[in-house]
């Protein structure tokens, strides 16, 4: 059976600097993969590739079999790639309902005409995205946030609403970066919960984390990137025990 | 409270500060300095007046007692307010008095000049889809005008077509214009595509200025070197359907003529300005109109979210067009002609001030700049001839107050600011 997602040597360069350099590994379907290593390990620089932000430089990402390293990132998100982004990027001046419903973009379809004339079929799509939005809300747990604009919530509430919107796509794939940075033990400890209820609805899991609990707690499988490099991948407790990852990654001495 | 106060006091010394030197001094050096103190207070008058009324309007809205709502016009992409019945009827009747004022013995200057102010707030309106919601500043709308209102005198005058025919024609045409402009500015934004806009629309009118063998360059289409008329019952259809002052058929008192003209073009005027605030009200409560304002928010994310950026921003910039071109009909048949200099980069500055004026994503706030900033100097022309030439000071010492008072134009969503 085909990985859900298998990148091929991905190489990514900044100039001189291979942020990414010949990272191959597989995202098996139904998994939770942590992808984790120190800062400028060129993590969300490999998130960037798979969303096709930009393309790799070299190596080929497939998704469900399709090449899909050059495609725009719209496109990839149509083909079930959703994301959440490290540096919160909201919508801010629209409510949180608002943010939700512009991600239903590729899942429907009412064009200018059909807008301005309010056709039945523009208004039942209408009807669906709001009603799937709210139950997004609901989901991840701010659905008392709906009215209001997206930048002024909460920090830990606008991390759960970019789940929300990303969810709205109707991903099989969902990339998480950072999703914990800046939570509080209760807070990653919810956000946990709700990483585990994503995976339940059938969805695929890749999350970048720096927070050992989280990882983990609920990952089946660990990719760990050093310098752009792949160094270890593996179950947790591979990864928890192989030398070169307590080197490179929780520093020569303390092992927690 | 009192800090507002404070502000909008430093804002009218600094209008009037900037009027003296400029609008109040006369003379030259050789024959000496007179100072002329009107002016300098008119200005002065004018932004602690305005901005007053502006204050008071902020004060009632943050209590609660919204005198004005307008926020609900467009800056929140998802019909959370429902328009209610209430608004249906003050919109309604609103439109049915300005429809009635020609009827009411509206003198003919003020028809004229609600008639332009109408033009100007569909520009505007317009303009709106690709500033206020998608954030693209335009800065050569006037192009996109000048495109329409050409378009449609070309084919009435050379090709002889029906109004009718001519009139979508030329929103086609300037909608089209857009498309094109839209391919290479798609990488741009903010100032590059400002800078871009700017020089298509300087293009544009020198295509025109020097084309005179098809234009009439700046002699007037039509005029000497292209003779014709807009105005003729042309084709089939004109008999049948209303031809703007089709007069040619029937019989007038002198002196009626412009008068039917005016009020004719008045009520399509009319007509058209709420066709399009519908259109752009519709748009922005849409799904097309969400994926605009994603786009101004966050590109990057709204690309990550499944939609095309391409494809959005090429269609704002047709939509926007579109009215522009459409609007470009009215000043042609009302004036009988039409010169490239009605739009030159000074136009497209006035069609972003309106916007900037009424604050980005309302169409309320649209329509009140355009009035305030294509009625108010009109009229002070006429109440003070002195102060005519300062027009433009009088554009700056406004903007500049609102900068101070309210930055997010009179209409503007202050919550996109206060989010952050
Ligand atoms: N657009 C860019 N242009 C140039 N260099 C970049 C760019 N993006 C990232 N880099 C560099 O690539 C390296 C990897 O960055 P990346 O953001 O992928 O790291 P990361 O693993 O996500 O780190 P962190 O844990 O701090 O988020 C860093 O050295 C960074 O400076
Ligand atoms: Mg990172």
């Amino acid at each position: 059976m085909t990985p859900l997602l298998e990148c091929r040597s991905v190489t990514k360069r900044f100039g001189g600097l291979a942020a990414v350099d010949d990272v191959s590994c597989v995202v098996e379907e139904g998994s939770v993969t942590a992808v984790i290593g120190p800062n400028g390990a060129g993590k969300t620089t490999f998130f960037n590739c798979v969303s096709s932000i930009y393309p790799a430089t070299s190596g080929e990402v497939r998704f469900e079999g399709v090449d899909v390293t050059r495609l725009a990132p719209h496109v990839v998100t149509r083909l079930g790639i959703a994301r959440t982004f490290q540096n919160i990027r909201l919508f801010r001046g629209m409510s949180a309902l608002e943010n939700v419903i512009t991600a239903r973009h590729c899942r429907t379809k009412a064009g200018v005409v059909a807008s301005l004339l309010r056709l039945p079929s523009q208004r039942r799509e209408e009807a669906e995205s709001e009603a799937i939005a709210r139950e997004l809300l609901a989901f991840v747990g701010v659905a008392k946030w709906a009215d209001s604009a997206a930048g002024s919530l909460p920090y830990g509430d606008q991390r759960r609403l970019e789940i929300a919107r990303a969810l709205a796509t109707e991903p099989s794939l969902l990339l998480l970066d950072e999703p914990a940075a800046g939570m509080n033990p209760r807070e990653s400890q919810d956000l946990v919960e709700l990483i585990r209820r994503i995976s339940k609805r059938g969805l695929t899991v890749l999350l970048i984390e720096h927070h050992m609990k989280v990882v983990m707690g609920i990952s089946t499988h660990i990719v760990v990137l050093d310098h752009g490099v792949k160094i270890a991948d593996g179950t947790p407790e591979a990864v928890r025990n192989d030398s070169k990852v307590i080197e490179a990654y929780l520093g020569k001495e303390d092992v927690t | 409270m009192r800090d507002r106060i404070v502000r909008l006091l430093v804002a009218t010394l600094a209008a009037f500060l900037l009027a003296l030197p400029v609008a109040s001094l006369r003379g030259n050096s050789s024959t000496g300095f007179t100072i002329v103190w009107t002016p300098a207070f008119v200005t002065a008058a004018m932004v602690l007046v305005g901005g007053a009324i502006l204050f008071a309007a902020v004060e009632a809205q943050r209590r609660g007692t919204a005198f004005w709502d307008a926020r609900a016009a467009t800056d929140s992409a998802v019909g959370r307010r429902r328009p209610c019945a209430a608004q249906a009827w003050t919109l309604g009747v609103l439109v049915a008095t300005v429809a009635a004022l020609p009827l009411l013995g509206l003198p003919g200057a003020w028809t004229k000049l609600l008639l332009e102010t109408m033009v100007f707030a569909t520009i505007a309106v317009g303009l709106q889809i690709t500033i206020g919601m998608a954030g693209l500043l335009v800065l050569g709308h006037a192009a996109f005008w000048a495109v329409g209102a050409y378009t449609f005198g070309l084919l009435t005058v050379h090709q002889g077509w029906n109004f009718w025919i001519a009139f979508p024609a030329a929103g086609v045409a300037a909608a089209l214009t857009g498309l094109v402009i839209g391919l290479p500015a798609l990488r741009l934004r903010g100032d590059y595509l400002a800078v871009v806009t700017l020089g298509f629309g300087e293009a544009v009118r020198w295509v025109i200025k020097n084309e005179q063998d098809v234009t009439g360059g700046d002699a007037n289409l039509p005029g000497n070197i292209v003779p014709g008329s807009f105005r003729k019952p042309m084709g089939a259809l004109g008999e049948w359907l209303w031809q703007p002052a089709a007069v040619d058929g029937r019989t007038f008192e002198p002196g009626t003529v412009q008068a039917l003209i005016d009020r004719e073009c008045y009520w399509f005027a009319l007509v058209l300005l709420v066709v399009c605030v519908a259109c752009v009200h519709l748009l922005a409560k849409s799904r097309v109109g969400r994926a605009l304002f994603a786009l101004r928010e966050d590109e990057t994310a709204a690309k990550c979210m499944g939609i095309d950026t391409t494809r959005v921003k090429l269609v704002a910039f047709m939509a926007s067009a579109l009215w522009a071109g459409l609007a470009g009909v009215v000043p042609a048949v009302h004036r009988g002609s039409i010169n490239p200099e009605m739009f030159d980069f000074n136009t497209s500055v006035l069609f972003v001030a309106m916007v900037v004026l009424g604050g980005l994503g309302s169409i309320t706030g649209s329509i009140v700049g355009a009035a305030l900033l294509w009625m108010l100097p009109a009229l002070l022309a006429n109440w003070f001839p002195e102060v005519q030439e300062y027009r433009y000071l009088f554009f700056g010492a406004l903007m500049a107050a609102m900068m101070v008072v309210r930055p997010e134009g009179l209409f503007g969503g202050a919550r996109r600011k206060g989010a952050a």
